[in-house]
């Protein structure tokens, strides 16, 4: 997929159809940003922890979400959030659908029985964030740059 | 160990994998503070910020914008999938208000896009075809 930073601004002049109401500043234009490829968490996540460019309010991180590192049931070590992003991401996050389900449902896709990783149109699992690292870990990603370097 | 030149490829490849491929995935929960993110997170203290949101779509590029321009992807998964022949047929958001609201928008585009995929995009009312 194509993973080009990309933005689609959309303009809505809204003038014309909203009444009068002094009481409340008058709305002239909404603009709708779309930035790709950075999840909120990531960007504003720890916003959470307040200070001059933070906000306390903010529906961001607590500091102790963690994902298994592999799929395998009896997976016991962990990877936790932290705030040492690199300025730039060693590698291209696969946002595919199968990949993205993976990381929503802790499940490996056209593998795990009885889930959303191989009935799509099921939509009451467990949708709890947990496959992150185990998706990627499964796809050989890793925090070196090294990583694209990998051979063919 | 290498002592052939099959096995010394070998040896280079198995190399390489050991030392490029840590298959650590710690990259995935890694986030920036927000002061290293000044800029937006002034932006989002001084404006909006929406922080409860939902994804239409879990996966890629162009479904996803899809989904936003007109409410769904038409069956799209995944970028590359296949256009349908002159277009998606679903109407947008936008081209929406404009026939029931008498809204004017315009939307701007840095790179290719999206927009272009539905029939229903332009300005002057005509389907792309």
């Amino acid at each position: 997929m194509k993973l080009l930073p990309t933005l689609c601004l959309s303009a809505l002049s809204a003038t014309a159809a909203f009444p009068a109401d002094t009481s409340q500043p008058v709305i002239e234009n909404v603009v709708v940003m779309m930035l790709e490829n950075r999840a909120f968490d990531h960007m504003l996540g720890f916003m959470t922890r307040g200070g001059p460019f933070g906000d306390v309010r903010v529906d961001g991180l607590t500091g102790n979400e963690c994902n298994p590192k592999t799929f395998a049931a009896n997976e016991t070590e962990q990877v936790c959030v932290n705030d040492e992003a690199l300025d730039n991401c060693p590698y291209d996050p696969n946002h595919s659908f199968a990949a993205t389900t993976e990381r929503i449902f802790l499940c490996e896709y056209d593998k795990t029985p009885n889930s959303p990783c191989t009935n799509m149109s099921q939509t009451d699992g467990n949708n709890s964030m947990m496959g992150f690292v185990a998706s990627a870990v499964s796809e050989g990603e890793s925090r070196t740059a090294c990583a694209r370097q990998k051979p063919l | 160990m290498c002592a052939t030149k099959a096995s010394v490829n070998l040896c280079l490849f198995a190399m390489l994998l050991c030392f490029c491929v840590g298959k650590d995935g710690a990259n995935e929960m890694t986030m920036w503070p927000p002061e290293k993110v000044p800029i937006i997170t002034t932006l989002a203290k001084e404006y909006a910020l929406f922080d409860r949101f939902f994804a239409a779509h879990p996966g890629s590029t162009y479904p996803n914008r899809q989904f936003v321009l007109s409410g769904t992807a038409h069956g799209m998964t995944d970028t590359g999938n296949a256009v349908p022949p002159g277009g998606f047929p679903q109407k947008t958001v936008l081209r929406s208000f404009q026939d029931t609201e008498g809204l004017d928008w315009r939307m701007y585009a840095h790179s290719d896009f999206c927009t272009l995929h539905t029939r229903w995009y332009s300005v002057s009312y005509s389907p792309l075809h």
